[in-house]
């Protein structure tokens, strides 16, 4: 790097990262869907002539590295040499790179003189993309194909403008095509306006200085997170981990993986993980490559920028047709599930060595909840999408975060108030848990409940969640927090279970209860002070009976005061009684 | 002395000073006081100030027609600190939802952190009550309230010894019936007890945010009151008139003391106002309408901006939240939807330290020095070289004269920190690195800028760049200059300006509600039944602060968006009956603004207003700044005060530069760059081809040569 001058590369690195982040804001002010504008669900970036990611703008993880893996293909498919100034690309394929169905991609090269120069990339989460359930993610597919509109990578600007055919041909197969249609213009515009802010950077360096800095930037990223993997102790750590089911059979689905660490490289090899599913649990490789990437980060090096430098050192074994890695036309409406376990599969094999770097595992499922009918207000359809936080695992020194987002997802709420006058839904219950933290020295983070009330219609439900079955697990003695449950009419004489990857309709008047997990815990929790015990009684977040049976900690129930006489020897007859299990 | 003359006083109270100016309205006289500020009782310091100030004036405390206070003591409460307790408050909503304040957004503020957390809930889970009743979503009563719940309530809320209560139920922005008799109830149960309700706080949609503000104010209320009383207590004790106290609100206008002690929600943001208000101000008087407002000073540079006269407002604020790179962290702190003067605020300040980062290279701030130990020249302790070190490295800044030459500056260890921490371990020369973290610290700035305008398609080509602060004036040039700001404008008394902004501004209430409408399906005769009902009530208020008749000022606007999108642009809504034509000329407004904000609008597309905002002005009468008569081009020979040798970047040397002393600079007076410009408060520099004009209000005025 020594010819490069480490204050231009900072001034540069910082103009492109400012650059992905202006599109995202473009995007996410002029997109429609709640999905893109409140909940942030797309991310941006900058690709070079070579096909390397330069920056890359995540709202949302999940998207690090399906982009990387999208982007060089669908260029290559297409072929550079097709391309003209002001085109633009769309493409969703699972199969070509791409994430789940709804999350589309707009490619359009930027043009210096006559050379392809820069890509500029947005994905964003579309509410629906057509297929079986409304919002696109049923939980019983077993082919692509009933998933929605698969998009290959088709020209869909020309000139800057929208080719109206083509759009006429995506927006029949789309539910709420009106709203749909604002949100792909809003893809079009981060696009020109990123192509128009590189070109202005072209005028103020130069092509060649800026194409020196951008290598500079991917080789300081490569060197920096190369030092940091030097810091983890040399060896191969195991990690496993299961999903409930693939949604159309009973049979849990096994994701393992084995991370060797040699040479400040990372090899993570997925060749003991299950076949693909019949059901719609199959990640795709960008997937687990995203993944992969997304915990990795957070453990190792959680300010490092995102581009191609960062992936160098990571190597990944994902055999074709396994869960990590299916052939088509697998369905994959749960891609996300196999991805919030791939991060749980690799935080435990590197808790062996990284004890105090990582969290026990939380939530654990992405928490798809879709659904739509006929809207009784103006008779015509509508479809909804959103997913809902939990808790977060317990940290060393620290308890996991209260129903909040995890891993792979950052996606915000839909406020009651607004969801209600716009969708005919009626939300009865948005609330913590009580008991579904996994009992720790630190515990872990409560779920969340949010019941769905549909008063005045039918309306198709759809979950694609998951540890319905396979709790969070704790770390170091710590336990495992509250498993998730789906219930039609939770609180009527006749309560139906709802599996966790499954499409159910509700009459009028029926509530879906949707009860995601609690983290699980850090520690022993009969360390766990009770002072912070208390607390949690006082704020109904622990009952009394399991402050006392699983922490060991005795409340006077009318005083709320501790009794650390009792509470001492009781925990020294739990420790007794634990040994002699 | 001549008794018709008055003066304003403005009190500005900040973390380390208590800034008191003075303003003869007769002479246009401007005179400051610093004291330190007395955290734990602020309006000691006030007192302390005011007394210093009047006796080397004129006037007399009796004299004072208005006196403006900023302060930040409802920001302080909240982000906990040191001796300012927050009352013990308990929140009431519908039944299944006492945990919307806890949940928040349900995002992470950190995306890649194990370790982060969300904002603390402000009001424990115990204190959190649910009561049995339902309004849906138009309005209807699903549930009526049970009201023997809210009587047990207000049992428990008198054993938990509760000091204030925020009550928020789901709807109430539309039907506000059960809102309404919670807060009887509570009122006849537990009278002492301050009771805010959402509905009055703040009738628009969205329950999280809705709910926030009102907690806010619920909280913010026992400790303002308390303040506000104290302090006006001492100000009339002094001989200042009651009615005459006036404070500044977020949004840079002013309101009575009375009415902030009743919605001190509106204040969180007080201080930073002021200084984007001084920019507009002098922005009308210069005939600049459109401006970008500058202020850099210890430890962050503050962005504003100015439109058509007008601070721009936001209304998507939270309180005690981070930023990362200007942008602030959404789900990092509290949201208030109370209107707020939008400002970027990036972690660059003369104190602002600069580092390596584990890959090598060069990042500057946010950690800050701050003013003690302040910069390593101050010699008080700190060895991280800063950007004001840096500045002194390459001979801007003058180290025999900074603060007139008050203070010493120890030029060589500003060197030895740049050469030891920063050059050597890259391998670069000092004058290099410290030239390196000039350049890093403004990409940081300029990027702050840019969010402010180009992201919001403003182009500042069009607009002008006024800087301030103790640092702006030395920095802007490069700034603006990267961005195509035509000029650059340093007011006369930089360090001074923010202060200024508080002589200058209005009475200014702010009120809106939720009428969400496709407008195509508007009922006219509904419409402007409510917009008439909320201007009775800004009519009426601005009329008990005393505002005459013919001083009042009803601004109006509508936040609207597409059909089906969830963010609003505000477009201002002319006077008089909203008509079918009006309606149609909103769309287009509309439409136009999208356009020129997110680069395309579809005027095919059905639009909906979301909510009305009303700003009910009372003008105060105007400062007035007389235009002296223009002299000389050539600066007088006792002007330039020295040549001296500064490095500019360019070329890779130092040019022998002329250094002018500011106060010697008159109006018509021209610079040509390079050059540097001394005063006691800040340096000016005037870079390698650009000119600097004296105005005839004694602004420095650069431009390209």
């Amino acid at each position: 790097m020594s010819h490069l001058d480490p204050i231009t590369m900072e001034v540069i690195h910082n103009a492109l990262s400012t650059i992905t982040e202006e599109m995202g804001v473009a995007l996410s002010k002029s997109a429609y869907s709640t999905n893109i504008k409140t909940r942030l669900d797309f991310s941006c970036a900058i690709y070079d002539y070579s096909l390397r990611c330069i920056t890359q703008a995540s709202h949302q993880p999940a998207h690090l590295g399906t982009l990387y893996h999208l982007v060089p293909n669908m260029i290559k498919e297409y072929g550079i040499e097709n391309l003209s100034p002001g085109d633009g690309i769309l493409v969703n394929d699972p199969y070509r790179g791409g994430s789940h169905l709804p999350d589309v991609t707009l490619l359009s090269p930027v043009f210096i003189g006559s050379d392809v120069f820069c890509f500029v990339v947005n994905m964003a989460h579309h509410q629906d993309i057509g297929g079986g359930a409304p919002g696109s993610v049923p939980g019983n597919s077993t082919e692509i194909y009933q998933e929605g509109l698969i998009i290959p990578g088709v020209k869909f600007v020309e000139k800057g403008r929208i080719i109206e055919n083509v759009f006429k041909l995506i927006l029949a197969n789309v539910r709420g095509a009106e709203e749909r249609s604002g949100d792909y213009r809003a893809q079009v515009a981060a696009n020109n306006l990123g192509a128009k802010r590189l070109k202005e950077l072209v005028n103020k360096y130069g092509v060649e200085t800026l194409k020196k800095y951008m290598d500079g930037i991917l080789n300081y990223t490569e060197n920096r997170f190369k030092s940091n993997i030097g810091n983890i102790p040399e060896g191969s750590y195991k990690g496993e981990d299961y999903l409930d089911d693939d949604g159309v059979t009973d049979k849990p689905i096994r994701v393992a993986v084995e991370i060797t660490v040699k040479d400040g490289e990372l090899f993570i090899d997925f060749s003991q993980s299950d076949k693909q599913s019949r059901g719609p649990m199959n990640g795709t490789l960008s997937c687990t490559y995203s993944a992969s990437a997304y915990i990795l980060k957070c453990i190792i090096d959680p300010e490092i920028p995102v581009n191609s430098g960062f992936y160098r050192p990571l190597h990944i074994v994902a055999p074709k047709g396994s869960v990590v890695n299916p052939k088509p036309p697998a369905a994959i409406a749960g891609i996300w599930e196999v991805g919030q376990r791939i991060c749980d599969s690799i935080t435990k094999a590197l808790s062996q060595v990284l004890p105090g770097r990582v969290a026990a595992a939380g939530k654990g499922t992405i928490c798809n909840i879709s659904f739509g009918g006929v809207n009784p207000r103006t008779g015509k359809v509508y479809a909804f999408y959103e997913t809902v936080a939990g808790g977060y695992g317990a940290r060393p020194m620290k308890d996991g975060v209260d129903a909040v987002q995890y891993h792979l997802q950052n996606t915000e709420n839909a406020p009651i108030e607004e969801l209600e006058m716009n969708i005919p839904v009626m939300i009865t219950r948005y609330e913590l848990i009580t008991d579904s933290e996994g009992a720790g020295k630190y515990r872990g983070g409560l779920g969340l409940r949010r019941d769905y009330c549909f008063h005045d219609h039918t309306a198709t439900f759809s979950v694609v969640a998951d540890r319905e079955k396979f709790a969070p697990w704790g770390l170091f003695g710590g336990l495992e927090g509250r498993k998730a449950k789906f219930t039609l009419n939770p609180d009527s004489t006749n309560p139906v279970r709802i599996k966790s990857t499954a499409t159910v309709k509700c009459n009028p008047g029926d509530i879906v209860s949707v009860q995601t997990p609690g983290g699980g815990g850090y520690g022993d929790p009969l360390r766990r002070d009770p002072g912070k015990v208390l607390d949690d009684v006082r704020n109904e977040k622990i009952s009394l009976k399991r402050a006392k049976s699983i922490y060991g900690v005795v409340i006077d129930p009318h005083s709320l005061e501790v009794d650390y006489k009792a509470t001492e020897k009781l925990r020294e007859t739990l420790r007794e009684k634990r040994e002699r299990c | 002395m001549n008794k018709s003359i008055k003066c304003r006083v403005g009190c500005d109270i900040g973390g380390t000073f208590t800034d008191i100016v003075l303003l003869n309205e007769g002479t246009g006289q401007l005179r400051i006081v610093k004291v330190p500020s007395t955290t734990v009782n602020p309006e000691k310091g006030v007192k302390a100030g005011l007394k210093k100030i009047f006796d080397t004036s004129e006037m007399k405390p009796g004299d004072v027609s208005y006196f403006f206070h900023a302060t930040t003591i409802a920001t302080n409460a909240i982000i906990g600190q040191v001796g300012l307790k927050l009352p013990k408050t308990a929140f009431i909503t519908t039944k299944g939802f006492r945990d919307i304040l806890e949940i928040g957004r349900q995002t992470r503020p950190r995306l890649y952190d194990f370790f982060m957390d969300k904002p603390k809930p402000l009001v424990p889970r115990y204190l959190r009550k649910e009561v049995t009743e339902r309004i849906r979503y138009d309005g209807s009563v699903l549930k009526p309230l049970n009201e023997s719940e809210v009587k047990k309530i207000a049992k428990e809320l008198i054993e938990e010894k509760i000091e204030s209560v925020a009550v928020c139920t789901l709807f109430s922005f539309l039907n506000s019936k059960h809102e309404k008799r919670i807060g009887e109830i509570l009122k006849s149960e537990i009278p002492e007890v301050h009771i805010s309700l959402s509905h009055e706080v703040l009738p628009e949609y969205r329950e999280y945010p809705r709910a926030a503000t009102t907690l806010i104010n619920a909280m913010l209320f026992p400790i303002v009151k308390k303040y506000l009383e104290a302090l006006e207590e001492e100000l009339v004790k002094m001989g200042l008139k009651k009615s005459r106290l006036y404070v500044m609100s977020s949004s840079g206008g002013t309101m009575s003391f009375s009415r902030a002690k009743n919605r001190p929600v509106h204040m969180i943001e007080s201080g930073p106002a002021a200084g984007v208000v001084a920019a507009a101000f002098m922005g009308e008087i210069m005939g600049r309408e459109n401006l970008v407002s500058f202020d850099m000073g210890g430890t962050t540079a503050k962005v504003g901006l100015v439109r058509e006269g007008k601070p721009i407002i936001t209304t998507d604020y939270e309180v005690g939240g981070t930023t990362h790179g200007g942008r602030a962290v959404r789900g990092s702190g509290y949201p208030i939807k109370v209107p707020v003067i939008d400002l970027i605020e990036v972690g660059s300040g003369g104190g602002s330290m600069a580092w390596i980062d584990k890959g090598g290279i060069i990042k500057v701030g946010p950690q800050s020095a701050g003013a003690n130990p302040g910069p390593v020249c101050y010699g008080l302790g700190n060895t991280e070289p800063t950007i004001t070190d840096a500045y002194v490295s390459l001979g801007v800044i003058n180290p025999e004269y900074f603060l007139g030459g008050e203070m010493k500056i120890d030029a060589e260890a500003a060197r030895e920190s740049i050469r030891g921490k920063i050059a050597e371990p890259l391998g670069m020369d000092e004058i290099e690195a410290a030239n390196g973290i000039a350049k890093i610290a403004n990409s940081n700035m300029v990027k702050a800028v840019k969010i402010l305008t180009v992201e919001r398609g403003l182009d500042p080509r069009e607009l002008v760049f006024m800087a301030f602060g103790g640092a702006g004036p030395m920095v802007a040039g490069k700034i603006a200059s990267e961005l195509g700001f035509p000029s650059i404008i340093i007011p006369e008394t930089p360090g001074l300006f923010s202060a200024y902004g508080l002589l200058v501004t209005d009475i200014k209430l702010d009120y809106s509600f939720t009428y969400l409408c496709k407008v195509r399906e508007i009922k006219l005769n509904e419409l402007n039944r409510k917009i008439v009902q909320m201007e009775r009530r800004g009519t009426t208020d601005l009329m008990s602060e005393g505002v005459p008749a013919d001083k009042m000022l009803l601004q109006r606007s509508v936040d609207m968006r597409y059909v089906g999108q969830s963010y609003e642009i505000n477009i201002s809504l002319p006077q008089g009956e909203v008509t079918v034509e009006l309606l149609e000329e909103m769309e287009r407004r509309f439409h136009s603004t999208h356009e020129r904000i997110y680069g395309h609008c579809c005027i095919t597309e059905p639009i909906e207003i979301v909510n009305l905002r009303l700003s009910a002005i009372g003008i105060l009468p105007r400062i007035k700044i007389k235009a002296e008569r223009k002299g000389k081009e050539k600066p007088s020979r006792e002007a330039l005060k020295q040549r001296r040798k500064v490095y500019f970047g360019e070329k890779k040397d130092f040019f022998l530069c002329p250094v002018y002393d500011r106060y010697k600079l008159s109006p018509g007076n021209i610079v040509y760059g390079p050059a540097v410009i001394e005063q006691r408060d800040t340096t000016t520099v005037v870079y390698p081809g650009q000119i600097a004009k004296v105005d005839a209000y004694r602004n420095i005025v650069i431009e390209r040569g």
